[in-house]
């Protein structure tokens, strides 16, 4: 389960996102929005809900990665 | 719809980031989704031990709010009102959090545009996002729901 953290695109086929997170690749739909291979996105239910800035993936990792929430 | 279930409604879209730290297991994150998207009860201590830190906070609130901490209304101040003073002040690990993050984790009252199968794109403020509609039975467009993260929680009346 990698949903909690940004994953950056790889590939978009139609309307389907193949997002890379390092261990592992998902496919995700786009559903609304203006994506393109590189952008990191927040993946959930199997839909692509949001765009993380690149300045702000590392306060993502740091932030879900250690205590909290 | 009973506090248990409006509870594990909010709170489990944030139980990928406990899984995703190790602090529950597969079995526990999907018990919490199966009883989310299907309407089951759960113990009140499973939930209150998963998510021991939300119901630090919903004591305070309850105890302000002369209720207990099960009660309805305290489960749902919580979530449409507490949860998102304590992001918007940046309290405890919301300290470190970015912004897009933030903004994911809040609470927001967003009217439907749009129906695509299972997925609602929703409008709140400026913003236009998808969230899945699987937990609003016969969701209809121009209607309210509360969404959290990449779902939509409850209608609105």
């Amino acid at each position: 389960m990698c949903l909690a953290i940004p994953g950056k695109i790889i590939h978009i086929e139609k309307d389907i996102a193949t997002i890379d997170y390092g261990s592992e690749k998902r496919q995700a739909k786009i559903i609304v929005g203006d994506f393109k291979p590189g952008d990191f996105v927040i993946v959930q239910g199997k839909i692509v809900i949001e765009k993380v800035p690149v300045e702000q993936v590392k306060g993502w990792l740091d932030v879900v990665r250690q205590s909290g929430a | 719809m009973g506090p248990e279930i409006l509870f594990v409604k909010y709170a489990f879209p944030c139980a990928f980031i406990l899984r995703e730290r190790g602090e529950i297991t597969k079995g526990e994150l999907f018990k919490l989704e199966d009883a989310a998207l299907h309407e089951k009860i759960l113990p009140r201590p499973f939930l209150e031990k998963i998510f021991f830190r939300a119901f630090r906070r919903i004591q305070v609130l309850a105890m302000e709010m002369g209720k207990d901490k099960w009660d309805y209304d305290v489960i749902r101040a919580y979530f449409v009102t507490r949860h998102n003073e304590i992001i918007l002040e940046g309290m405890e690990t919301y300290a470190r959090a970015p912004d897009s993050l933030k903004e994911l984790c809040m609470v927001h009252e967003s009217k439907i545009q749009s129906i695509r199968g299972d997925v609602l794109v929703v409008k709140y403020g400026k913003k236009t996002r998808p969230v899945m509609g699987t937990m609003i039975p016969s969701p209809k467009v121009g209607e309210k729901v509360t969404i959290h993260y990449g779902y939509a929680i409850e209608r609105l009346r």
